[in-house]
Order: C-alpha cells, then sequence, then structure tokens
C-alpha cells in the first residue's frame, strides 16, 4: 500500500470536527446555561417566596417556658389567653391558626396542625433554644458556659506541604470534572458510532479509503472526535462557570476552589482529558467497524464500557491519595478519570503525570494500529457482522 | 507506440467458495475509455475494486503507466478517480464542502478544490444547489453529484462502476458527453456498465466477462468478428419465399421473423449479402433491403445468454 501523508488525517480530522461540533449549538448550550441559571434561581426565589408567608401559632400551656418568637420572624407565637383546645382546634379548620402548640412541662410538646407543617424545623428550633434555657435557669448556670459546652469540635487541618485539605468546593469540582469527562465521551462516541456505522452503510468510505487508505481515515475521524469530545467538555465546562456566575449575580452564593482553576491546573487537565477521548474512541471506531447494522447490532451495548472507569472515579473523589487510586490513575484504562480527579483534589508527583500521560499515548498508539486493521477489514463485510474471533485475529495481524 | 496505462495480469479473487475473478488479463490503453461488460456476478465490480486498491488480488499483477513512469502497483490518489457502484456520500453536509473535501482528499489545495466543484456544478446545472444537502437533491441530481467527487481532481485514470445506473435518458447524454470531455481531456476512463447501447456508442474497447472470467475483449469491430452472427437482413420480397429453402443456405444463420412477403434473415459471421440474393433469383424479386450490423446488445446475448444469474460475485 502506498504511502499517505499524515497530513490527510488532519485533513479528516477538521472534517469530523466541523461536521459534529457546530458552533450555532455550542453557543445554544451557552445560552441556555444563562436561562437555566436564571429559571433555577428564581424558582427558587419564587418558592421561597410562597413558603415563607407569616403562620401563626396558638400556646396552650408551657407559661413557665421562656419561648421566643423564632429567629426569622416567620412563625408568630399567640399565647391561648384562656381559650379552650376545642375552641382554638376550631380556629385552626377555619384557617384562623395555621397551629396549635400545647405544652405539658419542661418536654412535652404536641403540635397540631391542618396540613404537614413546613415551619416546623423553626419552632423546634425556639423550642430547643427556650427548653435550654429554662435548665440554665435552673441549674444556676451562665448562658455564655453553656454553649461552650454544647458547641461541636472543629478541626483544624494544617498539611505537611503546606495545601488544604479537600474542601466542598473542590469536591464538587472534582464530581463536575467527572461528569464533564462523561460528557465528552459520550459525544465523542455517538458522532463516531453515527458517522463509521452511516458511512459504511451509504458506501462512503469506499470512495474516500481508496483515496487516503483505510488508517489515515480512521486516524483522522479518532482525532476529529477526540476533538468533538474536547470541545464539548470545554463548552459545558465554560456553560458551568456562566452559571454561577449567574449565580453570583442573582445574590446565590456557589463555593468555588479557585486554588484549582490555575493555568497550570488546566495545562494538565487537557491534555489528560484528550488523551482519554483518544483512547476510548480508538476503541468505539474498531467496534463501530465491525458493526453492519446499528439498528440491530448487540454490540452498541459496549458503548457502556467507559462508564464503568468514570464511576468508579467518583469514589475516588473520597479518598484521592489511595494507593488504589493512584494505581488506578496511571493505568491507561482508568486514568484518565481518575487522575483527573486527583488533581483537582490532591498534590499528583509530576513523574506519575508524565507516567499517565506516556502510558495513555502508548496504548492509544497500539490500538489505532489494531482499530485500523480491524476497521479496514470490517468495512468490506457486508450483511453479516465478524464474530470476536475473526476481530482478535484482525487486530493481531496489525 | 506508448505503454498500457493500465496492465493487468492473471489477476483472481475468491470470496469464500465463489471465484469471483477468474484469470482476468487485459490492458488499457492511455486515453481511451474501456467498457466492463458482463451480467451481474460476472465479476465486474470486483474487477474494479482490485484496480482501485479496494481489493487485493489473491493472484496476477495490475501494473499502471502514466507518463512513462511505472508509479507501483496502486496509483496515486490525485491520478485516480473512483465512482464506486453502491453510491453514497454524506447526507448531513452541504454538497459544495462535499465536493470541496474530496478534491482535497485527492490532493487538491482547498481553494481549487472549492473552485473546481463550483465549476462542476455549474456546468451539470446545480450551482443555485451548492449549499443544500445531499438528501434534497433528486436521485438523477444526487448521482451527478456523485460523479463531480470522483473526477473533481481531473483524474488520469477514472474507473466508474455502473456510471449510468439510475439514470434519466436526458442525463445517460449528459453523461455520455461528459465522459468524451474526460477521454479528451486526456484522461483514462475504465467504465463498467449494462446498458449495452450507451456502451456501443462511447467504448473504444470492450471486455466481456461471464462468471468471472472474460470471453470477449477487443474493439466493438473485434467483437462483432469474433461473434457468429454476422448482419441482419430485412428483405422485402414480391411474394412469400420458402423459407425452408432459405434456412438451409450456406450464408444464413437464421431466419429471425416472416411476416407476409418481408423476411428477416440473421447472415453467418463474414458471409456476404451478395451469395444470398445472387442465389435467390428472379423468384421471387427482391423489392427492398435493408441491413443491420449486430449490436453490442446480439452478441451479449449471444454470449452470455438470457440467464444473468450464474451465482458469482459482482
Amino acid at each position: 500500500m502506498r504511502s499517505v501523508p499524515w497530513t490527510a488525517a488532519l485533513d479528516v480530522a477538521r472534517w469530523e470536527f466541523r461536521r459534529w461540533f457546530k458552533p450555532r449549538d455550542q453557543i445554544m448550550t451557552l445560552i441556555l446555561s444563562i436561562v437555566i441559571g436564571l429559571a433555577v434561581w428564581g424558582g427558587a426565589a419564587l418558592l421561597d417566596r410562597s413558603r415563607s408567608g407569616p403562620v401563626t401559632v396558638a400556646v396552650l400551656g408551657g407559661e413557665d417556658l421562656p419561648l421566643a418568637i423564632p429567629e426569622d420572624g416567620r412563625v408568630q407565637l399567640e399565647p391561648a389567653g384562656g381559650r379552650a383546645r376545642d375552641e382554638l382546634e376550631r380556629a385552626l379548620r377555619s384557617d384562623e391558626l395555621d397551629g396549635l402548640l400545647v405544652i405539658s412541662g419542661e418536654t412535652g410538646f404536641q403540635l397540631v396542625a391542618k396540613r404537614d407543617p413546613a415551619w416546623k424545623p423553626q419552632l423546634e428550633r425556639a423550642l430547643t433554644a427556650a427548653k435550654r434555657e429554662a435548665g440554665v435557669a435552673r441549674l444556676g448556670l451562665l448562658e455564655e458556659d453553656v454553649m461552650a459546652i454544647l458547641a461541636p469540635a472543629s478541626l483544624d487541618v494544617t498539611l505537611l506541604d503546606g495545601g488544604a485539605p479537600a474542601g466542598r468546593a473542590t469536591r464538587i469540582t472534582a464530581i463536575g470534572i467527572i461528569l464533564l469527562m462523561v460528557l465528552g465521551v459520550i459525544m465523542g462516541m455517538t458522532y463516531e458510532f453515527l458517522s463509521i456505522t452511516g458511512e459504511k452503510q451509504l458506501r462512503v468510505t469506499e470512495q474516500i479509503v481508496t483515496a487516503i487508505g483505510t488508517q489515515r481515515w480512521i486516524d483522522g475521524k479518532i482525532l476529529g472526535t477526540s476533538f468533538v469530545s474536547l470541545g464539548t467538555m470545554t463548552t459545558y465546562a465554560v456553560s458551568a462557570v456562566i452559571f454561577v456566575g449567574v449565580s453570583w449575580l442573582v445574590g446565590r452564593d456557589i463555593p468555588l476552589p479557585t486554588d484549582f482553576i490555575s493555568f497550570s491546573a488546566l495545562a494538565t487537565l487537557v491534555p489528560i482529558a484528550l488523551g482519554g477521548f483518544l483512547f476510548w474512541n480508538t476503541a468505539f471506531a474498531a467496534i463501530a467497524a465491525t458493526i453492519d447494522d446499528p439498528n440491530s447490532s448487540a454490540r452498541g451495548g459496549f458503548l457502556m464500557l467507559p462508564a464503568v472507569p468514570l464511576a468508579l472515579a467518583v469514589l475516588a473523589v473520597n479518598n484521592p491519595d489511595a494507593l488504589m487510586t493512584r494505581v488506578l490513575s496511571v493505568f491507561p484504562l482508568t486514568s484518565p478519570a481518575f487522575l483527573a480527579v486527583r488533581l483537582s483534589m490532591s498534590t499528583v508527583p509530576w513523574w506519575e503525570i508524565l507516567l499517565a500521560l506516556a502510558l495513555l499515548i502508548g496504548s492509544v498508539l497500539v490500538m489505532r494500529r489494531a482499530a485500523g486493521r480491524i476497521f479496514a477489514l470490517g468495512i468490506l463485510m457486508y450483511g453479516k457482522e465478524p464474530t470476536w474471533g475473526e476481530i482478535v485475529r484482525w487486530a493481531r495481524t496489525a | 507506440m506508448s505503454p498500457p496505462a493500465l496492465t493487468a495480469s492473471g489477476i483472481e479473487k475468491q470470496f469464500g467458495s465463489v471465484r469471483a475473478v477468474r484469470n482476468l488479463a487485459f490492458d488499457v490503453a492511455a486515453g481511451e475509455i474501456f467498457a466492463l461488460l458482463g451480467p451481474n456476478g460476472a465479476g465486474k465490480t470486483t474487477t474494479v475494486r482490485m484496480l482501485v486498491g479496494f481489493l487485493r488480488p489473491d493472484a496476477g499483477t495490475m501494473r499502471y503507466c502514466l507518463d512513462g513512469i511505472d508509479p507501483g502497483p496502486t496509483l496515486p490518489p490525485e491520478a485516480m478517480g473512483y465512482l464506486p457502484e453502491d453510491r453514497g456520500l454524506f447526507k448531513d453536509v452541504p454538497i459544495l464542502r462535499t465536493l470541496a473535501f474530496m478534491g482535497k482528499l485527492r490532493g487538491m489545495t482547498h481553494p481549487d478544490a472549492r473552485a473546481e466543484a463550483l465549476r462542476w456544478l455549474e456546468r451539470l446545472d446545480l450551482a443555485d444547489r451548492k449549499d443544500v444537502k445531499l438528501d434534497a437533491l433528486s436521485k438523477g441530481n444526487q448521482q451527478k453529484v456523485q460523479f463531480i467527487a470522483s473526477i473533481i481532481h481531473r483524474p488520469r485514470v477514472a474507473f466508474l462502476d455502473e456510471p449510468f445506473s439510475g439514470l434519466d435518458p436526458v442525463n445517460q447524454e449528459v453523461f455520455l458527453d461528459l465522459l468524451r470531455e474526460l477521454r479528451d481531456g486526456g484522461a483514462t476512463i475504465v467504465l463498467s456498465a449494462h446498458q449495452m447501447q450507451l456502451v456501443e456508442r462511447i467504448a473504444d474497447r470492450i471486455l466481456l466477462m461471464k462468471a468471472g472470467h472474460c470471453i470477449l475483449h477487443g474493439t466493438i469491430d473485434d467483437i462483432r468478428r469474433a461473434g457468429t452472427k454476422g448482419n441482419r437482413i430485412k428483405l422485402g420480397l414480391s411474394s412469400p419465399i420458402d423459407v425452408a429453402a432459405l434456412r438451409n443456405h450456406p450464408a444464413v444463420e437464421g431466419i429471425e421473423e416472416t411476416n407476409g412477403n418481408d423476411v428477416v434473415i440473421v447472415l453467418k459471421a463474414g458471409r456476404p449479402l451478395s451469395t444470398l440474393l445472387q442465389s435467390l433469383g428472379a423468384h421471387p424479386e427482391v423489392v427492398s433491403v435493408h441491413s443491420d450490423a449486430p449490436t453490442l446488445h446480439d452478441i451479449y446475448l449471444e454470449h452470455v445468454g438470457r440467464d444473468d444469474g450464474d451465482g458469482g460475485a459482482e
């Protein structure tokens, strides 16, 4: 077979990227994130407003308890003022009251309400405070001393290398990165699957491979769809940032791990993500080339495979530096997801990053040869699919 | 004399138990239109797929020669054009973009490929449809786009598998003109087809295949001479003739039709009409004579028979 220049694969990659990564769709996604941000927080504000109307609760008994109006002022406590329980329950039924609190002693509290009270926590807090205050007064203690005794212990962690332990924001970011990678993988494999099986059915492939050969064609497809994956991931990442920005604008505070969002972190994450997309898209290209009819082939189920390491990587969020997590962050099948999690949560030694990248690139190079060989023979098969034995045999001849 | 643009020697291809192509040997001169003819399953498409490098032959060799230079067993992509039998292009992409991409894959620069695509679309009355997707075009127009995709880069050798299939008579004429234009521009064309009357009008040489091997090869005249049948003669006579005596005449291959005083005779190959006319004598008197050389269709049917399904592989 004659040698076809590498530039042909780049031409194909550019074609595939332009074919599937449409700027208009990306802009729509970004606009949608603003709309969703406004809708989510607008909806939340409406919900808050709808449930924050004043609530009147009649209190029967408990005259000795220093019961105060809860701090947000929503729940208004009204002494029964000599009215009997029956009368108060009638007032409750006719919506003159929202609740009836019956107190017996310092510990017997019963709430009668017409419907499930959303304001129950506020009332509970008020009762707890009143109960505590009564106890403090009875024992002759100072309120400040009691508060100090009851306050939960706070553990201030200092790491030897000077870094800070993973907080809530860091965990959210790590899971966010996994979700972005899931989106990238799904988009890439969907387009690659559509592209390869569709072109095989439409017989486009025959005309093209006589021009540039099967290896360059599949190389270009893998490269193009991997950049589609990366582009999709970037769009959704920007979209998430826009969502956070919109949230800030409407006064909602979403924590961001500012120490992670740095040029060096992104510069490390991008090649790892791209390596992962290349790895999975290479595997999918080989599988897709063996599928005769995508509507009836059972091999479509293999598209779920990347979900396994990505789902496992979520578990790594709880223990980013465990031995198994470190091993899986250099193993090519799992390294893109695990390394991305560790990068966002911990300090990863540079040699581990280099080793993971080297193994990932090496496995992609080996797999692309096998995928090219499987593709070359798979596209000649019409009306039936090769057996797994045949596929393995083809791959071994690569 | 310049060497052939393509020389195929002893090429063979087998799929499982089916021998699709058997010991096929032929050459194609530079600048000629060479047609592969044959029934379904004769091995035409398999032969074309081997010539373009899509399939590897099990045995035999194929050599190319471009301006006296041997480029090896396969042509460089910029020198070869290929229209596959099974048509298909990207349905979700505007046709101008697809054509420019196909030109780029064949070695053109993007601006050149785009300009050439526009020129061809203009030439085939599709310029106003350049931004529509393939699906939006009629079958005939899709065929035109497919054709442009295969020759946009002005190939030195074009392989066209069934280029006339799906075309109406008007577009068949358009395609005949395009093929002549390509040939006159110096391209060598190898095509496979079923449409005998079209092939007869355009092909310089023909290779007739059956069950994977060559049964006739040469110019139309060569092929006519190789046949057993001569010209078809329609005689207008003054009165009915003794058909049995006429059938036994040494120059007559057979009687095709009798209608009143008229009779249609097929002469044996190489037998002149004059010997028949001399032996007819004065009774009945010959009122009119109409003579037709055997068509390619006749020759095809004579050699291939009316049974197209021979269990081969295209």
